[in-house]
């Protein structure tokens, strides 16, 4: 090495490649991938592992599997979860056609009417149920159905329209030609086409309604019960943590199985369909607008008048219509001097106070997390890839998780304030990454290029092209991780502190009360996290759209 | 076998097909030839029953089918992009009409062996849609239509975007096919000499007044 040394300037070894000569420093994406991974280790890798240890022991298991209710609740899992899918395949069908076929005045507002829904937290939908149902279907299982309907109608029309609406008219006319009535159609040509989207729709809606978890604490009964409710019940309620850990990776084994299966059968059926985009929808005429009229009218009235109910009830808090229930929102007297221990008022303080931490948390290590990730280059993408985990795994699972993990010194949190918020961030931080990973990649590269030409240091020139793009979609996150912090009820069941709950957790508990007033109580509660959610959402769309087209008109 | 009378139709309110009248004996071709925007291909779609006319009246075989939904009317069509199902095989596209008439699985695969050799398709009824090239698209496609018998078919522009060649090729060899067999048709086209070469007789629409 030496002799090269002695010509002019530097010698090739001691060149770095050209791709590196402007990186970032390296201590400058330490410092900034440090936060993300070391949030992932602790609360997030730790507690799953401690988990899925304490899950596999064998003397658990055993005692586990021998127990004639650990059956009862797997079948009942499997059996509402597929009977919630085909209910809601089936009702989804006339208004994917619908609106995939046709234009028609309020089609995009039904449309959002039926993306709000599933936005909003599980406990509303649950309670929503609860108020449009007469007493006597309460807790009956057809509620526990009618809720993953409402909820999952969205999933149904959004994946199967996006195909319907690509599938050329010409394809069912050349049917009608060769004399295939339009029954015989629908059954040959088009149902066969529209299969692999129905079964992918299908997987998903399977999916949530076996992890359900929220509708099933405020509808369901001990008799009636998923393994996520199950694993509250035996954790927190039996103080059964063993048996609770099994079950946690029984689901997780099934799960897994699922989602295998369901890839594997998706690209089996995978199939060349030139699908041309979609073409252009006509107004209905004729019988057609009768039929179009009653699928999107039933399917509104389905979705909607739940939350109709729910404000309406919430107005009867005594045989007529009143504002006690909305008066008493501050006061958990149920006689004078007699406490009930939930404090609406309270509630909503709290959660407003838990979201604000979980958004800022989330924020701040999800941009951390984006820097990181784009600066990381290959090994970025397992960052990405572990910052996802949290998508994939139950909110039950990741509670619990941290419940047997942080309780004993010196990590013993469970009095900390802070746990929930930072449970909430774990759920939310995916979706921080997912709104400005996008924006981070659709970046030239060239701008930084030019910065760097202009004379910028690397650090520098990173941050001037970088940091203000990315001011938006960490904006939209913020909006995603308020919205989700607030609904957020699977991990809040294991780790909230009884009178610090936050507003679902107040909702579940009023709606278990007898007593009409509790009941107007929660519904009110409801009413108001529905409002919260859905305004939240609303900005976040409208924001992402404004980003999006401001986006266009920068690059192009 | 068609009888077309005083067809009337109109789009954003400006007239596109005013009091047509057209009529075909049985096993005559016809040739509809007008520059695009002639309204030739809707006349198609209303014979078809694909878009009911404002007025007139549409005669096949002696009866009037103006209110007669598509699949009853016994007609066949060969769409401009073939509208081949991508999720059956070929041999599935071409005994589709057949099913739909409800002739025995045994007898509808005979008979779809026997149209795929009359369009020069013989091997291929295993074939997946995707795999076709754009000509042999087209002879399954006539295969399909043919197959079921219809007493009138319709081709919509059927030689389109295939290269000059291949187009002059299988104009006369479809021409062939359809007096083989026997069909009464009206082919669609904007081609002043592909109409010459399949057609007996050429019915112009669009910048002349409809004859």
């Amino acid at each position: 090495m030496d002799g090269s040394r002695s010509g002019i300037g530097i010698s090739v070894a001691d060149r770095p490649p050209a791709g590196l000569l402007n990186k970032l420093p390296s201590w400058f994406v330490a410092v900034v991938a440090a936060p993300p991974l070391v949030f992932l280790a602790i609360f997030y890798v730790w507690p799953f592992g401690t988990l899925v240890w304490r899950g596999l022991s064998v003397g658990a298991i055993t005692d586990t599997i021998g127990r004639s209710d650990t059956w009862r609740v797997l079948w009942f899992t499997t059996w509402q979860a597929a009977a919630s899918t085909a209910l809601t395949l089936i009702l989804g069908l006339a208004p994917t056609w619908a609106t995939a076929r046709f234009s028609f005045p309020g089609r995009r507002a039904f449309l959002s009417v039926l993306t709000a829904v599933f936005v909003l937290p599980t406990v509303v939908i649950g309670a929503a149920i609860v108020a449009v149902l007469p007493s006597s279907l309460d807790r009956s299982v057809w509620s526990i159905l009618g809720a993953h309907v409402v909820f999952n109608l969205a999933v149904v029309v959004r994946t199967v329209g996006t195909v319907w609406e690509q599938l050329p008219p010409d394809l069912e006319h050349a049917a009608a030609t060769l004399g295939a009535s339009p029954w015989a159609t629908f059954r040959q040509v088009t149902l066969p086409l529209l299969r692999p989207s129905l079964a992918a729709a299908g997987a998903i809606v399977f999916l949530f309604a076996f992890t359900s978890f929220g509708v099933i604490r405020v509808l369901g009964s001990p008799r009636r019960s998923t393994i996520e409710v199950e694993v509250w019940r035996r954790a927190t309620q039996l103080g059964d943590i063993g048996g609770a850990a099994v079950l946690t990776v029984l689901q997780l084994v099934v799960l897994a199985a699922l989602v295998t299966w369901s890839a594997r059968a998706q690209r089996r059926h995978a199939r060349t369909i030139n699908l041309e985009g979609p073409t252009a929808r006509r107004r209905p005429v004729g019988r057609q607008r009768w039929w179009v009229a009653i699928s999107v009218g039933a399917a509104l009235a389905v979705v909607a008048m739940p939350l109709v109910a729910l404000v309406e009830r919430s107005l009867r808090a005594d045989g007529s219509y009143s504002l006690t229930a909305w008066r008493s929102l501050g006061n958990d007297e149920i006689r004078p001097g007699l406490r009930l221990g939930i404090d609406p008022l309270d509630a909503l303080r709290n959660s407003a106070t838990t979201a604000l931490w979980a958004t800022i948390l989330a924020v701040v290590i999800g941009g951390l997390a984006v820097v990181a990730i784009s600066a990381l280059g290959r090994s970025g993408k397992m960052l990405d890839t572990g910052l996802m985990l949290p998508l994939g795994t139950s909110a039950v699972t990741i509670g619990f998780g941290m419940l047997i993990t942080f309780d004993v010194s010196p990590v013993d949190w469970r009095a900390s304030w802070w746990l929930v918020p930072v449970g909430h961030a774990l759920v939310a931080v995916p979706f921080v990454v997912r709104a400005a990973l996008g924006v981070s990649r659709s970046i030239d590269p060239d701008l930084r290029a030019a910065a760097a030409t202009l004379g910028a240091p690397p650090i520098r020139a990173w941050a001037s092209t970088t940091l203000p793009f990315l001011r938006q979609p960490l904006a939209t996150g913020a909006g995603l991780a308020a919205a989700i912090s607030l609904g957020e009820f699977g991990a809040t069941s294991f780790l909230s502190r009884s009178g610090s709950d936050t507003l679902p957790i107040a909702i579940e508990r009023l709606l278990g009360r007898t007593g009409r007033l509790f009941q107007a109580q929660a519904f009110a509660l409801s009413a108001i996290l529905a409002a919260a959610t859905m305004v939240i959402v609303m900005l976040v769309d409208s924001g992402a759209a404004t980003d999006k087209d401001a986006g266009r008109a920068r690059y192009s | 076998m068609l009888d077309i009378r005083d067809v009337t139709i109109s789009f954003e309110d400006r007239p596109l097909l005013d009091r047509v009248a057209v009529h075909l004996d049985a096993g005559e071709v016809v040739a509809l030839l007008g520059p695009s925007g002639s309204g030739k291909s809707t006349l198609l779609r209303i014979i078809a029953g694909l878009i009911v006319p404002e007025a007139g009246i549409v005669e096949i075989d002696g009866i009037d089918v103006t209110a007669v939904p598509t699949h009853r009317r016994s007609i066949g069509m060969v769409f401009q992009d073939e509208q081949l199902f991508p999720h059956l095989s070929v041999t599935d596209n071409v005994a589709f009409g057949l099913k739909m008439t409800g002739i025995q699985a045994g007898d509808r695969k005979r008979r779809a062996h026997e149209m795929l050799e009359m369009v020069g398709m013989t091997g291929f009824g295993d074939r997946q849609i995707g795999r076709l090239s754009g000509g042999e698209a087209k002879r399954v496609a006539l295969a399909r239509s043919l197959a079921p018998s219809p007493k009138v078919l319709l081709l919509d522009e059927p030689l389109a975007g295939l290269d000059r060649d291949l187009h002059d090729r299988l104009a006369v060899e479809v021409a062939a096919i359809l007096r083989r067999a026997e069909t009464t048709a009206v082919w669609v086209t904007h081609d002043a000499s592909e109409a010459e070469t399949v057609a007996d007789r050429i019915v112009r629409l669009g910048a002349h007044p409809a004859s």
